[in-house]
């Protein structure tokens, strides 16, 4: 039974150091934000990575759900001949939930992983104790110029995400299954409101900083060599998508107040 | 100057260093020695502002680090070169941008002033016209010559080599030696050199202190050192291991 409880608080309090260093490495960032001089050119490259670069998969990712969920929808709403709800239940669905999480969870995979590998490389290489030694601060260097980029680019590709999941539902929709088209769209644009858009894009902009924030700790914290980072970015992706997908909870009954749906 | 005293620090409750004293003059040149995993590169680390001890005191002309914040430290850490074991360099930068990567971060110099100075460290190092090159593309002596050049380029008053012969050939680590000496005595910078490479520190150090179980043990000259009657020393000196001494009695 006393084993049981050392466990349980030595796992707290590992819980509550790491929520600690990750408050710290946030206050850091935007402290930094303010005090130092903007790096534009390591910003920009950051955008390129992790924007331009993460436009394919979540395209395709934003296209193949919406198909899906159009599908799905149609053959629910068919049952009761509600043929023409599918539109607005598709976009409704993806401007709020679905494109949102799943272009999180899809920059948490490919861009939080990459984050925490090529920190965490820097870290156990002396590259960070090298930037360091030459009065630069890493936060400032390696975490503010990805916290700008993600913060810009998560919105803008969640964005596009809505946009091709729709199309490609109204496709799937009016063209194989035959739903008809001009109802398809007067429902959707009745019923689908500029608050569904908005509250989709605030929640991937707290994502964002979720995203950033875990895997450079991970990337900042990591020891132990090559198999220090393997574990460094696999803790960033993992820990980043359950951040996600809790906070996504909290923060849509949070604006469900503020924006009543 | 640099002073030490008492200075302290475990890892995982492991202790490593248990209360070093030590001091650094100007200009001197001082190689610290010790076994493998004796706290060599953690002293190091310390002096670096890259480590905080658990106890003790580190004052680089007459200021304690120990007490002070991250960034606080950065206007001393600008007074002081690293060159790391491994040289440390930024694999995505190339040679030109690792080498003027602490100009550029602090605006120190106009672009101009820039390319000549890091013409100039490079030439110093022996490594002209390699501008260009990726990190990958080099050999470990041409990476040390080049980590040697990033950290001389903002001319520090205290240069910290980290096994700078490690991993390397004789005569490549014969070169490096020579640069170390021909750094200290064209800057006078004080130079704190740590390695186990008992040729490399009689040939650039003013002084040997020797790290044992946390403390330093002796200090002196080369020569004194070379006659040291301490048998930890000698055994140290003439690669005689731990095993060999007590089958020696």
């Amino acid at each position: 039974m006393e084993r049981l409880f050392q466990r349980f608080g030595a796992g707290t309090l590992r819980f509550v150091d790491y929520l600690g260093s990750v408050a710290t490495l946030t206050s850091e960032a935007f402290r930094s934000l303010v005090t130092m001089r903007p790096r534009w050119r390591e910003t920009t490259l950051q955008v390129y990575s992790i924007g331009v670069r993460s436009l394919p998969v979540v395209l395709l990712t934003g296209a193949f759900i919406g198909m899906v969920f159009s599908a799905q929808s149609y053959f629910q709403f068919h049952k009761v001949r509600m043929d023409t709800s599918t539109g607005p239940a598709v976009s409704i669905a993806l401007s709020r939930e679905l494109a949102p999480i799943i272009t999180s969870l899809m920059i948490a995979g490919r861009v939080g992983a990459a984050m925490a590998a090529e920190i965490g490389t820097m870290r156990v290489t002396e590259q960070i104790d090298a930037l360091r030694s030459m009065a630069v601060l890493p936060v400032e260097y390696l975490v503010v110029p990805r916290m700008i980029a993600i913060a810009f680019s998560l919105p803008l590709l969640t964005a596009m995400s809505i946009a091709i999941g729709i199309f490609s539902g109204y496709l799937v929709g009016v063209e194989v299954l035959n739903i008809d088209g001009a109802y398809y769209l007067h429902n959707m644009y009745i019923y689908t409101e500029d608050k569904d858009i908005y509250t989709g894009l605030i929640k991937v902009f707290i994502f964002a900083f979720l995203v950033v924030f875990i895997s450079c700790r991970e990337g900042l914290h990591c020891e132990g060599g090559a198999e220090g980072v393997g574990r460094a970015t696999t803790e960033a992706v993992v820990n980043s998508s359950i951040a996600i997908l809790i906070t996504n909870f909290f923060v849509t009954m949070l604006l469900s107040k503020i924006i009543p749906p | 100057m640099i002073e030490i005293v008492g200075l302290k620090k475990s890892f995982a409750g492991i202790p490593v260093l248990q209360g070093v004293d030590l001091a650094v003059a100007d200009s001197e040149r001082l190689v610290i020695i010790g076994g493998s995993g004796c706290g060599k590169s953690v002293l190091l680390r310390h002096i670096a502002g890259l480590l905080k001890p658990d106890a003790g005191i580190l004052r680089i002309d007459g200021r304690d680090i120990v007490p002070l914040p991250e960034r606080d430290l950065n206007p001393i850490r600008q007074g002081v070169g690293v060159l790391f074991q491994g040289a440390a360099l930024f694999d995505s930068l190339d040679v030109f941008h690792n080498v003027a990567f602490s100009l550029i971060e602090h605006r120190a110099a106009a672009p101009k002033e820039i390319r000549e100075r890091v013409a100039e460290v490079l030439a110093v190092v022996g490594m002209s016209g390699q501008e260009n090159k990726k990190p990958a593309e080099l050999s470990g002596g041409m990476r040390k010559r080049i980590g040697l050049a990033r950290a001389i380029i903002s001319r520090p008053r205290i240069m910290l080599y980290d096994e700078p012969t490690t991993g390397l050939d004789p005569q490549m680590a014969d070169s490096i030696n020579r640069l170390i000496l021909k750094l200290s005595e064209n800057y006078r910078v004080t130079s704190i050199v740590v390695t186990h490479d008992m040729t490399s520190a009689q040939m650039v150090g003013e002084r040997i202190a020797m790290l044992h179980q946390g403390k330093i043990l002796v200090s002196g000259t080369p020569r004194e050192i070379q006659e040291s009657p301490q048998p930890i020393v000698q055994n140290f000196i003439r690669g005689i291991s731990e095993e060999r001494a007590a089958q020696r009695g």
